[in-house]
């Protein structure tokens, strides 16, 4: 298949040679990101007050600078073991809207410049029959990342796809990576 | 690849105007709080795993010490037992459980306490780790509970989150949390 012919839509998204940031980080030894513009703040791990009867991936809240923000364990809503906190644990201020969420990650790595076109789809396996929590994957074929939809990791009751599932679709993606579109 | 008409990554990526969806703003009076505007409400600040929260003191009748709770066989999962107060018998629930908290692993400690509660059905009491102080807390330093915390909560329980200086309290509404407390049973 030749290259995507080149249009312009109704309404302007960016268009597909333009440099997109995406913040990169990691959970439970996998890599995801955001896109840049929706990280207010990264700050290291602080005093989170638990609310009682929360869905099992809100841990509580915190108190930035006045607001109450929810904060989510990414690690418990991927399904993946939660480890003591480290160095390098962080907390993610992701604004969806007007809204803010603190998300807790493992570590931050790197923000990934690339143009918009780099990003593919993400691997149909993964958002089969539910809500897609993931909406694209970028990178390298060895550090393939996959990209949230934090807005339907936040929204749904849906258990997101679980580690195998996940290590076997970008395994796939991986291969897919290598085949000339 | 094909371009579709609306590319679905572009939700991806913030806008400002994008629909939150269900997370409504935390600092909205998402869920009315019944606080007179004038005065300042007087809480008084209880210990339970670890965390402060806070009741209306007006709820609560008195604050005595842990007797002995005598275990009642067969009884709700709520309920850690009953304990005589002056002659009067009242069940002791266990807010910890009421709260989805994790159970106490110790013996009360000496600083735990019984608050003493007029709930709907009558007189009870409920366990705590223990008391701290009065509170007070002026209407506007009262933030509703953030609703962004899912279909899990009982709203119901929670008045909403009380910050004094660096403290952040969870208000509890006690008649709310006891209301069909003592009624499942194991």
């Amino acid at each position: 298949m030749s290259a995507a012919p080149r249009t312009l839509a109704a309404v302007e998204p960016a268009p597909r040679e333009e440099l997109v940031q995406l913040c990169a980080f990691q959970v439970g030894g996998e890599e995801y990101v955001l896109d840049i513009m929706r990280i207010r703040e990264i700050l290291a791990p602080q005093r989170i007050t638990p609310v009682p009867h929360a869905p099992p991936f809100v841990v509580g809240v915190i108190n930035l600078r006045g607001a109450i923000i929810p904060v989510v364990d990414l690690r418990e809503r991927l399904g993946v073991p939660v480890t003591a906190p480290t160095r390098r644990t962080r907390l993610l201020i992701a604004l969806i809207g007007t809204r803010k969420v603190a998300l807790v990650v493992d570590a931050v790595t790197e923000v990934v410049r690339i143009p918009r076109a780099e990003i593919k789809p993400a691997p149909a396996l993964l958002n089969a029959g539910g809500p897609k929590f993931f909406v694209g994957v970028c990178g390298q074929r060895e550090r393939l990342k996959l990209l949230l939809n934090v807005r339907a990791l936040l929204d749904s009751s849906v258990k997101v796809p679980g580690a195998e599932l996940r290590a076997l679709a970008t395994a796939q993606a991986s291969n897919e990576e290598g085949e000339t579109p | 690849m094909r371009e579709a008409p609306a590319d679905p990554l572009d939700a991806f990526f913030y806008r400002p105007d994008e629909d939150p969806g269900e997370i409504p703003d935390i600092n909205a009076d998402a869920q009315p709080i019944p606080v007179p505007e004038e005065s300042p409400r007087e809480l008084l600040s209880f210990e339970l795993a670890g965390e402060e929260y806070a009741v209306d003191i007006h709820r609560i009748r008195e604050i005595v010490k842990v007797p002995p709770i005598t275990e009642v066989p067969r009884a709700p999962v709520d309920v850690l037992g009953v304990m005589s107060l002056r002659g009067e018998v009242i069940p002791v629930f266990d807010l910890r459980r009421r709260l989805g908290l994790p159970p106490a692993d110790d013996e009360p400690s000496k600083r735990a306490r019984v608050l003493v509660i007029d709930a709907g059905e009558g007189t009870s009491g409920v366990l705590v780790d223990r008391v701290a102080q009065v509170v007070r807390l002026k209407p506007s330093s009262i933030e509703a509970t953030p609703q962004g915390l899912g279909p899990g909560v009982q709203p119901e329980y929670l008045a909403g989150i009380g910050r004094v200086k660096n403290r952040m309290y969870i208000l509890l509404d006690i008649r709310a949390t006891l209301a069909n407390a003592g009624k499942v049973r194991a």
